[in-house]
Protein backbone atom coordinates (compact mmCIF):
# COMPACT_ATOMS: atom_id res chain seq x y z
CA UNK A 1 0.00 0.00 0.00
CA UNK A 2 2.78 2.37 1.05
CA UNK A 3 4.59 1.49 -2.15
CA UNK A 4 1.62 2.41 -4.31
CA UNK A 5 1.09 5.70 -2.48
CA UNK A 6 4.70 6.75 -3.07
CA UNK A 7 4.54 5.55 -6.66
CA UNK A 8 1.39 7.49 -7.52
CA UNK A 9 2.74 10.56 -5.69
CA UNK A 10 5.82 10.31 -7.92
CA UNK A 11 3.62 10.35 -11.02
CA UNK A 12 1.59 13.28 -9.66
CA UNK A 13 4.66 15.34 -8.79
CA UNK A 14 6.34 14.88 -12.16
CA UNK A 15 3.07 15.56 -13.94
CA UNK A 16 2.71 18.79 -11.95
CA UNK A 17 6.35 19.68 -12.67
CA UNK A 18 5.63 19.39 -16.39
CA UNK A 19 2.43 21.40 -15.99
CA UNK A 20 4.19 24.22 -14.10
CA UNK A 21 7.03 24.22 -16.61
CA UNK A 22 4.59 24.67 -19.47
CA UNK A 23 2.85 27.38 -17.45
CA UNK A 24 6.29 28.95 -16.94
CA UNK A 25 5.95 28.75 -13.14
CA UNK A 26 9.56 27.74 -12.66
CA UNK A 27 9.71 27.89 -8.85
CA UNK A 28 6.70 25.58 -8.49
CA UNK A 29 8.15 23.37 -11.20
CA UNK A 30 11.46 23.12 -9.31
CA UNK A 31 9.76 22.05 -6.07
CA UNK A 32 7.48 19.55 -7.81
CA UNK A 33 10.45 18.07 -9.64
CA UNK A 34 12.43 17.67 -6.42
CA UNK A 35 9.38 16.22 -4.63
CA UNK A 36 8.98 13.77 -7.53
CA UNK A 37 12.59 12.64 -7.09
CA UNK A 38 12.05 12.28 -3.33
CA UNK A 39 8.88 10.17 -3.75
CA UNK A 40 10.60 8.09 -6.41
CA UNK A 41 13.47 7.46 -3.95
CA UNK A 42 10.89 6.57 -1.26
CA UNK A 43 9.27 4.08 -3.66
CA UNK A 44 12.66 2.48 -4.19
CA UNK A 45 13.37 2.51 -0.44
CA UNK A 46 10.05 0.72 0.20
CA UNK A 47 11.01 -1.96 -2.33
CA UNK A 48 14.46 -2.24 -0.75
CA UNK A 49 13.08 -2.64 2.76
CA UNK A 50 10.42 -5.16 1.66
CA UNK A 51 12.96 -7.77 0.47
CA UNK A 52 16.36 -6.38 1.34
CA UNK A 53 17.40 -6.47 -2.33
CA UNK A 54 18.36 -3.53 -4.50
CA UNK A 55 15.36 -2.50 -6.63
CA UNK A 56 16.94 -3.08 -10.03
CA UNK A 57 15.93 -6.61 -10.99
CA UNK A 58 12.33 -6.76 -12.14
CA UNK A 59 10.70 -4.53 -14.75
CA UNK A 60 8.68 -2.36 -12.39
CA UNK A 61 11.46 -1.65 -9.92
CA UNK A 62 14.06 -1.12 -12.64
CA UNK A 63 11.81 1.39 -14.44
CA UNK A 64 11.31 3.28 -11.17
CA UNK A 65 15.08 3.18 -10.60
CA UNK A 66 15.73 4.61 -14.09
CA UNK A 67 13.08 7.26 -13.42
CA UNK A 68 14.81 8.23 -10.18
CA UNK A 69 18.19 8.66 -11.91
CA UNK A 70 16.66 10.54 -14.84
CA UNK A 71 14.59 12.72 -12.49
CA UNK A 72 17.73 13.62 -10.55
CA UNK A 73 19.58 14.49 -13.77
CA UNK A 74 16.68 16.60 -15.05
CA UNK A 75 16.27 18.39 -11.71
CA UNK A 76 19.92 19.08 -10.99
CA UNK A 77 21.90 18.88 -14.24
CA UNK A 78 19.75 20.55 -16.88
CA UNK A 79 20.18 24.22 -17.77
CA UNK A 80 17.73 26.48 -15.93
CA UNK A 81 17.28 29.18 -18.57
CA UNK A 82 16.68 29.63 -22.31
CA UNK A 83 16.32 26.37 -24.19
CA UNK A 84 17.26 24.53 -20.99
CA UNK A 85 13.62 24.73 -19.93
CA UNK A 86 12.68 22.80 -23.07
CA UNK A 87 15.33 20.20 -22.22
CA UNK A 88 13.56 19.74 -18.88
CA UNK A 89 10.26 19.49 -20.71
CA UNK A 90 11.55 16.56 -22.78
CA UNK A 91 13.02 15.09 -19.59
CA UNK A 92 9.64 15.15 -17.84
CA UNK A 93 8.13 13.63 -20.97
CA UNK A 94 10.54 10.70 -20.75
CA UNK A 95 9.98 10.38 -16.98
CA UNK A 96 6.20 10.23 -17.40
CA UNK A 97 6.67 7.77 -20.27
CA UNK A 98 8.75 5.50 -18.04
CA UNK A 99 6.23 5.76 -15.19
CA UNK A 100 3.38 5.04 -17.59
CA UNK A 101 5.25 1.99 -18.84
CA UNK A 102 5.82 0.76 -15.29
CA UNK A 103 2.05 0.81 -14.69
CA UNK A 104 1.78 -2.26 -16.94
CA UNK A 105 4.08 -4.40 -14.79
CA UNK A 106 3.28 -6.13 -11.49
CA UNK A 107 4.16 -3.80 -8.64
CA UNK A 108 6.24 -5.26 -5.87
CA UNK A 109 9.73 -6.42 -5.04
CA UNK A 110 11.46 -9.14 -7.06
CA UNK A 111 11.58 -12.67 -5.64
CA UNK A 112 14.79 -13.51 -3.83
CA UNK A 113 17.09 -15.41 -6.19
CA UNK A 114 20.82 -15.74 -6.59
CA UNK A 115 21.30 -12.67 -8.78
CA UNK A 116 19.95 -10.38 -6.06
CA UNK A 117 23.01 -11.20 -3.98
CA UNK A 118 25.58 -11.58 -6.71
CA UNK A 119 27.77 -8.48 -6.93
CA UNK A 120 28.52 -8.77 -10.67
CA UNK A 121 24.84 -9.15 -11.50
CA UNK A 122 24.11 -6.08 -9.38
CA UNK A 123 26.83 -4.09 -11.19
CA UNK A 124 25.62 -5.37 -14.56
CA UNK A 125 22.01 -4.32 -14.05
CA UNK A 126 22.72 -1.21 -11.98
CA UNK A 127 25.15 0.39 -14.43
CA UNK A 128 22.98 -0.61 -17.37
CA UNK A 129 20.06 1.27 -15.88
CA UNK A 130 22.20 4.30 -15.05
CA UNK A 131 23.40 4.21 -18.68
CA UNK A 132 19.82 4.12 -19.92
CA UNK A 133 18.84 7.09 -17.74
CA UNK A 134 21.91 9.01 -18.97
CA UNK A 135 21.10 8.22 -22.58
CA UNK A 136 17.51 9.42 -22.19
CA UNK A 137 18.85 12.62 -20.65
CA UNK A 138 21.29 13.08 -23.53
CA UNK A 139 18.37 12.54 -25.95
CA UNK A 140 16.62 15.55 -24.37
CA UNK A 141 19.53 17.80 -25.37
CA UNK A 142 19.68 16.44 -28.90
CA UNK A 143 15.92 16.76 -29.44
CA UNK A 144 16.03 20.39 -28.30
CA UNK A 145 19.17 21.00 -30.39
CA UNK A 146 17.30 19.77 -33.47
CA UNK A 147 14.33 21.97 -32.64
CA UNK A 148 16.55 25.02 -32.10
CA UNK A 149 18.31 24.41 -35.41
CA UNK A 150 15.00 24.69 -37.25
CA UNK A 151 14.02 27.93 -35.53
CA UNK A 152 16.04 31.09 -35.56
CA UNK A 153 16.45 31.84 -31.89
CA UNK A 154 18.94 33.97 -30.00
CA UNK A 155 20.54 31.36 -27.78
CA UNK A 156 20.18 27.91 -29.33
CA UNK A 157 21.20 25.02 -27.15
CA UNK A 158 24.43 23.24 -27.97
CA UNK A 159 24.58 19.51 -28.62
CA UNK A 160 27.78 19.28 -26.60
CA UNK A 161 26.08 18.48 -23.24
CA UNK A 162 24.10 15.80 -25.07
CA UNK A 163 27.34 14.36 -26.41
CA UNK A 164 28.85 14.47 -22.90
CA UNK A 165 25.96 12.58 -21.32
CA UNK A 166 25.94 10.12 -24.18
CA UNK A 167 29.64 9.42 -23.70
CA UNK A 168 29.07 9.14 -19.93
CA UNK A 169 26.29 6.63 -20.63
CA UNK A 170 28.65 4.73 -22.91
CA UNK A 171 31.14 4.49 -20.02
CA UNK A 172 28.40 3.21 -17.67
CA UNK A 173 27.26 0.78 -20.35
CA UNK A 174 30.80 -0.56 -20.80
CA UNK A 175 31.20 -0.96 -17.02
CA UNK A 176 27.94 -2.93 -17.05
CA UNK A 177 29.24 -5.06 -19.93
CA UNK A 178 32.47 -5.73 -18.05
CA UNK A 179 30.52 -6.86 -14.99
CA UNK A 180 28.43 -9.03 -17.32
CA UNK A 181 31.59 -10.59 -18.75
CA UNK A 182 32.78 -11.56 -15.26
CA UNK A 183 29.30 -12.93 -14.42
CA UNK A 184 29.26 -14.96 -17.64
CA UNK A 185 32.81 -16.23 -17.09
CA UNK A 186 32.06 -17.44 -13.57
CA UNK A 187 28.63 -18.86 -14.28
CA UNK A 188 28.99 -20.32 -17.77
CA UNK A 189 32.72 -20.74 -18.26
CA UNK A 190 33.26 -18.13 -20.96
CA UNK A 191 33.23 -14.33 -20.94
CA UNK A 192 30.76 -14.01 -23.79
CA UNK A 193 28.21 -16.21 -25.47
CA UNK A 194 26.06 -16.08 -28.56
CA UNK A 195 22.60 -15.23 -27.25
CA UNK A 196 19.81 -12.75 -27.73
CA UNK A 197 21.09 -10.74 -24.78
CA UNK A 198 24.54 -10.51 -26.38
CA UNK A 199 23.08 -9.42 -29.74
CA UNK A 200 20.99 -6.71 -28.12
CA UNK A 201 23.90 -5.40 -26.04
CA UNK A 202 26.06 -5.35 -29.15
CA UNK A 203 23.36 -3.40 -30.98
CA UNK A 204 23.39 -0.73 -28.27
CA UNK A 205 27.18 -0.56 -28.46
CA UNK A 206 27.11 -0.32 -32.27
CA UNK A 207 24.47 2.39 -32.06
CA UNK A 208 26.70 4.42 -29.73
CA UNK A 209 29.69 3.86 -32.01
CA UNK A 210 27.64 5.05 -34.98
CA UNK A 211 26.68 8.21 -33.10
CA UNK A 212 30.34 8.98 -32.48
CA UNK A 213 31.56 8.16 -35.99
CA UNK A 214 29.42 10.31 -38.24
CA UNK A 215 31.75 12.17 -40.58
CA UNK A 216 31.62 15.68 -41.95
CA UNK A 217 30.76 19.06 -40.55
CA UNK A 218 28.05 20.29 -42.86
CA UNK A 219 24.41 20.69 -41.92
CA UNK A 220 23.22 17.31 -43.23
CA UNK A 221 25.72 15.34 -41.20
CA UNK A 222 25.02 17.50 -38.19
CA UNK A 223 21.30 16.75 -38.53
CA UNK A 224 22.06 13.02 -38.88
CA UNK A 225 24.26 13.15 -35.78
CA UNK A 226 21.63 14.92 -33.72
CA UNK A 227 18.91 12.57 -35.00
CA UNK A 228 20.90 9.54 -33.87
CA UNK A 229 21.57 11.30 -30.57
CA UNK A 230 17.87 12.09 -30.12
CA UNK A 231 16.86 8.50 -30.66
CA UNK A 232 19.64 6.94 -28.56
CA UNK A 233 17.64 6.77 -25.32
CA UNK A 234 14.54 5.41 -27.05
CA UNK A 235 16.65 2.83 -28.88
CA UNK A 236 18.30 1.64 -25.66
CA UNK A 237 14.93 1.58 -23.85
CA UNK A 238 13.41 -0.51 -26.67
CA UNK A 239 16.32 -2.96 -26.48
CA UNK A 240 15.92 -3.21 -22.71
CA UNK A 241 12.18 -3.80 -22.92
CA UNK A 242 12.66 -6.38 -25.69
CA UNK A 243 15.23 -8.14 -23.56
CA UNK A 244 12.78 -8.44 -20.69
CA UNK A 245 10.04 -9.68 -23.02
CA UNK A 246 12.02 -12.33 -24.94
CA UNK B 1 45.99 3.79 -54.68
CA UNK B 2 46.02 6.93 -52.60
CA UNK B 3 42.27 7.27 -53.03
CA UNK B 4 41.78 3.70 -51.90
CA UNK B 5 43.88 4.13 -48.76
CA UNK B 6 42.06 7.38 -48.05
CA UNK B 7 38.72 5.63 -48.33
CA UNK B 8 39.89 2.73 -46.17
CA UNK B 9 40.96 5.24 -43.50
CA UNK B 10 37.80 7.28 -43.72
CA UNK B 11 34.90 7.77 -41.34
CA UNK B 12 32.49 7.15 -44.25
CA UNK B 13 33.83 3.61 -44.63
CA UNK B 14 33.64 3.11 -40.86
CA UNK B 15 30.08 4.42 -40.78
CA UNK B 16 28.93 2.10 -43.56
CA UNK B 17 30.47 -0.86 -41.78
CA UNK B 18 28.78 0.08 -38.50
CA UNK B 19 25.43 0.40 -40.26
CA UNK B 20 25.91 -3.02 -41.88
CA UNK B 21 26.84 -4.45 -38.47
CA UNK B 22 23.68 -3.00 -36.91
CA UNK B 23 21.64 -4.68 -39.64
CA UNK B 24 23.60 -7.90 -39.22
CA UNK B 25 23.08 -8.07 -35.45
CA UNK B 26 19.41 -7.13 -35.81
CA UNK B 27 19.07 -10.10 -38.14
CA UNK B 28 20.90 -12.32 -35.61
CA UNK B 29 18.59 -11.12 -32.86
CA UNK B 30 15.59 -12.00 -35.00
CA UNK B 31 17.08 -15.38 -35.87
CA UNK B 32 17.70 -16.12 -32.19
CA UNK B 33 14.13 -15.14 -31.34
CA UNK B 34 12.61 -17.21 -34.14
CA UNK B 35 13.78 -20.75 -33.60
CA UNK B 36 17.56 -20.55 -34.10
CA UNK B 37 18.44 -20.05 -30.46
CA UNK B 38 19.46 -23.72 -30.16
CA UNK B 39 21.94 -23.31 -33.00
CA UNK B 40 23.48 -20.30 -31.26
CA UNK B 41 23.56 -22.28 -28.01
CA UNK B 42 25.39 -25.05 -29.90
CA UNK B 43 27.94 -22.50 -31.06
CA UNK B 44 28.65 -21.68 -27.42
CA UNK B 45 29.49 -25.30 -26.73
CA UNK B 46 32.27 -25.55 -29.31
CA UNK B 47 35.23 -23.62 -30.57
CA UNK B 48 34.60 -21.99 -33.93
CA UNK B 49 36.46 -24.43 -36.20
CA UNK B 50 35.00 -27.39 -34.36
CA UNK B 51 31.47 -26.00 -34.71
CA UNK B 52 32.00 -25.28 -38.40
CA UNK B 53 33.08 -28.87 -39.03
CA UNK B 54 30.19 -30.36 -37.03
CA UNK B 55 27.19 -28.12 -37.59
CA UNK B 56 27.80 -25.77 -40.48
CA UNK B 57 25.95 -27.98 -42.98
CA UNK B 58 23.03 -28.41 -40.57
CA UNK B 59 22.62 -24.66 -40.11
CA UNK B 60 23.63 -22.96 -43.38
CA UNK B 61 21.81 -19.73 -42.53
CA UNK B 62 23.71 -19.25 -39.26
CA UNK B 63 26.89 -20.25 -41.04
CA UNK B 64 26.27 -17.56 -43.67
CA UNK B 65 25.55 -15.06 -40.91
CA UNK B 66 28.80 -15.98 -39.17
CA UNK B 67 30.92 -15.67 -42.33
CA UNK B 68 29.26 -12.33 -43.09
CA UNK B 69 30.06 -11.12 -39.58
CA UNK B 70 33.69 -12.20 -39.96
CA UNK B 71 33.91 -10.36 -43.30
CA UNK B 72 32.49 -7.10 -41.92
CA UNK B 73 34.64 -7.30 -38.80
CA UNK B 74 37.72 -7.86 -40.98
CA UNK B 75 36.81 -4.74 -42.98
CA UNK B 76 36.33 -2.82 -39.72
CA UNK B 77 39.75 -4.05 -38.59
CA UNK B 78 41.28 -2.80 -41.86
CA UNK B 79 39.57 0.56 -41.34
CA UNK B 80 40.92 0.71 -37.79
CA UNK B 81 44.48 -0.04 -38.91
CA UNK B 82 44.42 2.41 -41.81
CA UNK B 83 42.72 5.14 -39.82
CA UNK B 84 45.08 4.70 -36.88
CA UNK B 85 48.13 4.79 -39.14
CA UNK B 86 47.06 7.53 -41.52
CA UNK B 87 45.07 9.84 -39.28
CA UNK B 88 45.09 9.33 -35.51
CA UNK B 89 48.79 8.49 -35.18
CA UNK B 90 49.83 11.40 -37.40
CA UNK B 91 47.58 13.78 -35.51
CA UNK B 92 48.85 12.61 -32.13
CA UNK B 93 52.48 12.87 -33.26
CA UNK B 94 52.03 16.23 -34.96
CA UNK B 95 50.31 18.08 -32.16
CA UNK B 96 51.39 15.93 -29.21
CA UNK B 97 47.78 16.37 -28.25
CA UNK B 98 46.77 14.47 -25.10
CA UNK B 99 43.21 13.87 -26.24
CA UNK B 100 44.47 12.55 -29.60
CA UNK B 101 46.86 10.24 -27.74
CA UNK B 102 43.95 8.98 -25.66
CA UNK B 103 41.88 8.53 -28.81
CA UNK B 104 44.70 6.46 -30.27
CA UNK B 105 44.90 4.34 -27.12
CA UNK B 106 41.12 3.78 -27.01
CA UNK B 107 41.03 2.66 -30.65
CA UNK B 108 43.97 0.30 -30.21
CA UNK B 109 42.49 -1.18 -27.04
CA UNK B 110 39.14 -1.62 -28.76
CA UNK B 111 40.83 -3.48 -31.60
CA UNK B 112 42.65 -5.76 -29.15
CA UNK B 113 39.47 -6.44 -27.16
CA UNK B 114 37.67 -7.47 -30.36
CA UNK B 115 40.61 -9.67 -31.31
CA UNK B 116 40.39 -11.19 -27.83
CA UNK B 117 36.74 -12.04 -28.46
CA UNK B 118 37.72 -13.71 -31.72
CA UNK B 119 40.64 -15.47 -30.02
CA UNK B 120 38.31 -16.96 -27.42
CA UNK B 121 36.51 -18.69 -30.30
CA UNK B 122 39.71 -20.12 -31.72
CA UNK B 123 42.22 -20.93 -28.99
CA UNK B 124 42.06 -23.31 -26.04
CA UNK B 125 39.31 -25.87 -25.62
CA UNK B 126 35.73 -26.26 -24.43
CA UNK B 127 33.93 -29.31 -23.10
CA UNK B 128 30.31 -28.49 -22.52
CA UNK B 129 27.45 -30.33 -20.87
CA UNK B 130 29.61 -32.93 -19.18
CA UNK B 131 27.05 -34.96 -17.28
CA UNK B 132 28.53 -36.77 -14.32
CA UNK B 133 27.02 -38.87 -11.58
CA UNK B 134 28.73 -39.21 -8.21
CA UNK B 135 31.99 -41.13 -8.76
CA UNK B 136 31.91 -40.53 -12.50
CA UNK B 137 34.88 -39.07 -14.36
CA UNK B 138 35.74 -37.35 -17.61
CA UNK B 139 39.05 -37.32 -19.45
CA UNK B 140 40.16 -34.50 -21.68
CA UNK B 141 43.20 -32.83 -23.31
CA UNK B 142 46.79 -33.42 -22.14
CA UNK B 143 45.93 -36.40 -19.93
CA UNK B 144 43.68 -34.49 -17.55
CA UNK B 145 40.85 -36.27 -15.77
CA UNK B 146 38.15 -34.84 -13.52
CA UNK B 147 36.17 -36.95 -11.08
CA UNK B 148 32.96 -35.97 -9.31
CA UNK B 149 33.76 -37.27 -5.82
CA UNK B 150 30.67 -35.93 -4.13
CA UNK B 151 27.51 -34.28 -5.39
CA UNK B 152 25.91 -32.51 -2.48
CA UNK B 153 22.37 -31.41 -3.21
CA UNK B 154 20.15 -30.49 -0.26
CA UNK B 155 16.95 -29.26 -1.97
CA UNK B 156 13.95 -30.88 -3.56
CA UNK B 157 14.93 -32.50 -6.88
CA UNK B 158 11.72 -31.15 -8.41
CA UNK B 159 13.25 -27.66 -8.62
CA UNK B 160 15.86 -28.93 -11.07
CA UNK B 161 13.35 -28.73 -13.88
CA UNK B 162 13.44 -24.91 -13.58
CA UNK B 163 16.20 -22.77 -15.12
CA UNK B 164 18.84 -21.64 -12.63
CA UNK B 165 17.90 -17.98 -13.08
CA UNK B 166 14.31 -18.63 -12.01
CA UNK B 167 15.20 -20.35 -8.74
CA UNK B 168 14.61 -18.50 -5.51
CA UNK B 169 16.82 -18.77 -2.43
CA UNK B 170 14.11 -20.85 -0.71
CA UNK B 171 14.05 -23.33 -3.57
CA UNK B 172 17.78 -23.63 -4.12
CA UNK B 173 20.45 -23.24 -1.44
CA UNK B 174 23.23 -21.58 -3.42
CA UNK B 175 25.70 -21.84 -0.54
CA UNK B 176 25.00 -25.49 0.32
CA UNK B 177 24.75 -27.27 -3.02
CA UNK B 178 28.14 -28.18 -4.39
CA UNK B 179 30.12 -30.74 -6.33
CA UNK B 180 33.42 -31.95 -4.93
CA UNK B 181 35.77 -32.66 -7.82
CA UNK B 182 39.27 -34.07 -8.04
CA UNK B 183 41.59 -33.33 -10.92
CA UNK B 184 44.25 -35.76 -12.11
CA UNK B 185 46.86 -35.53 -14.80
CA UNK B 186 48.21 -38.77 -16.23
CA UNK B 187 46.64 -40.48 -13.18
CA UNK B 188 48.58 -38.26 -10.80
CA UNK B 189 46.35 -36.46 -8.33
CA UNK B 190 46.60 -32.66 -8.68
CA UNK B 191 43.93 -31.06 -6.56
CA UNK B 192 40.49 -31.48 -5.07
CA UNK B 193 38.02 -28.63 -4.80
CA UNK B 194 34.35 -27.84 -4.26
CA UNK B 195 32.44 -26.24 -7.13
CA UNK B 196 29.53 -23.99 -6.26
CA UNK B 197 27.26 -22.21 -8.68
CA UNK B 198 29.14 -19.04 -9.84
CA UNK B 199 32.26 -20.18 -7.97
CA UNK B 200 34.34 -22.08 -10.50
CA UNK B 201 37.66 -23.75 -9.87
CA UNK B 202 40.69 -22.82 -11.98
CA UNK B 203 43.74 -25.05 -12.27
CA UNK B 204 46.53 -24.65 -14.85
CA UNK B 205 44.36 -22.02 -16.59
CA UNK B 206 41.60 -24.63 -17.00
CA UNK B 207 38.27 -23.54 -15.59
CA UNK B 208 35.86 -26.09 -14.10
CA UNK B 209 32.40 -24.55 -13.93
CA UNK B 210 29.33 -25.99 -12.27
CA UNK B 211 26.51 -25.38 -14.75
CA UNK B 212 23.69 -27.17 -12.97
CA UNK B 213 22.48 -30.27 -11.19
CA UNK B 214 20.42 -33.05 -12.72
CA UNK B 215 17.77 -35.21 -11.01
CA UNK B 216 18.91 -38.67 -9.87
CA UNK B 217 18.91 -41.37 -12.51
CA UNK B 218 17.46 -44.04 -10.23
CA UNK B 219 14.20 -43.36 -8.43
CA UNK B 220 14.42 -46.48 -6.26
CA UNK B 221 14.99 -44.70 -2.98
CA UNK B 222 15.99 -46.85 -0.04
CA UNK B 223 17.26 -45.97 3.40
CA UNK B 224 20.77 -47.25 2.66
CA UNK B 225 21.00 -46.00 -0.88
CA UNK B 226 19.85 -42.39 -1.10
CA UNK B 227 19.64 -41.31 -4.72
CA UNK B 228 22.19 -38.64 -5.55
CA UNK B 229 21.74 -35.78 -7.98
CA UNK B 230 23.90 -35.64 -11.07
CA UNK B 231 25.79 -32.63 -12.28
CA UNK B 232 26.57 -30.79 -15.50
CA UNK B 233 30.03 -29.30 -15.75
CA UNK B 234 31.67 -27.03 -18.29
CA UNK B 235 35.42 -27.35 -18.70
CA UNK B 236 37.19 -24.66 -20.65
CA UNK B 237 40.59 -23.24 -21.31
CA UNK B 238 40.71 -19.76 -22.79
CA UNK B 239 44.25 -18.39 -23.12
CA UNK B 240 43.09 -14.91 -24.21
CA UNK B 241 40.69 -14.42 -21.30
CA UNK B 242 43.23 -12.57 -19.14
CA UNK B 243 44.12 -10.27 -22.04
CA UNK B 244 40.50 -9.19 -22.52
CA UNK B 245 39.83 -8.85 -18.80
CA UNK B 246 42.96 -6.72 -18.49
CA UNK B 247 42.43 -4.49 -21.51
CA UNK B 248 38.69 -3.86 -21.19
CA UNK B 249 38.96 -1.76 -17.98
CA UNK B 250 41.85 0.17 -19.55
CA UNK B 251 39.57 1.03 -22.45
CA UNK B 252 36.88 2.22 -20.02
CA UNK B 253 39.44 4.31 -18.12
CA UNK B 254 40.67 5.75 -21.42
CA UNK B 255 37.17 6.79 -22.50
CA UNK B 256 36.48 8.26 -19.04
CA UNK B 257 39.71 10.28 -19.15
CA UNK B 258 38.85 11.44 -22.66
CA UNK B 259 35.38 12.47 -21.51
CA UNK B 260 36.81 14.47 -18.60
CA UNK B 261 39.34 16.18 -20.87
CA UNK B 262 36.73 17.15 -23.44
CA UNK B 263 33.80 17.88 -21.10
CA UNK B 264 34.04 21.61 -21.64
CA UNK B 265 32.57 22.76 -24.89
CA UNK B 266 35.09 23.72 -27.53
CA UNK B 267 34.23 26.84 -29.47
CA UNK B 268 33.41 24.88 -32.60
CA UNK B 269 30.45 23.70 -34.56
CA UNK B 270 29.53 20.02 -34.38
CA UNK B 271 31.09 19.24 -31.04
CA UNK B 272 30.26 15.53 -31.22
CA UNK B 273 32.37 15.11 -34.30
CA UNK B 274 35.14 17.32 -33.03
CA UNK B 275 35.51 15.84 -29.60
CA UNK B 276 34.29 12.28 -29.99
CA UNK B 277 36.38 11.16 -32.89
CA UNK B 278 34.86 12.91 -35.86
CA UNK B 279 37.88 15.04 -36.62
CA UNK B 280 40.32 12.21 -36.40
CA UNK B 281 39.50 10.34 -39.55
Amino acid sequence: MQLLIFFYLTITCFFLALFFLLARQFTAEKYCSKAGCAFCALTLATLLIAKGNLPIFKDFESLVFITCILGTLVSFCSPRHGSGTSVRCWGYGFILGLLLLSLFYPKGPSPDGYIQHYIWAIFFLGFRQVALAGMLFSSCFFIQYRKDQRREIKAPISSHPGRNYMLLSAVCFLISEYAGMIWCQRGWGDFWQWSNGFFQSTLVLLYLMTAFHIPGRNGNFDRARSLIGSLSGIFFLTMTMLRSLI
Amino acid sequence: MKKLTEYLSSLQFCLWLLIILIGWFTWASMLAATGHSDTFAQMNNHLLLNWLSISCQKAPLICFWLFGLCAVMTALGINLIFCTWNKILKMAAKHMNRSAMLMLMIHLLFGLVILGHLGSLIFGFRHSNIRLQQGGSFEFESGYRVTADQIHFVNDFAVLTKPMKALTSEEFSFGSNFVQISVYRNDRFLKSERLYFLKPFILDNIQFTLRSFTPPVSTGKTAQNQPSAGTILFISKNPVKSLVFGLFPLMIIGITAYLIMTWKQPGLLNPISKSAGGNTK
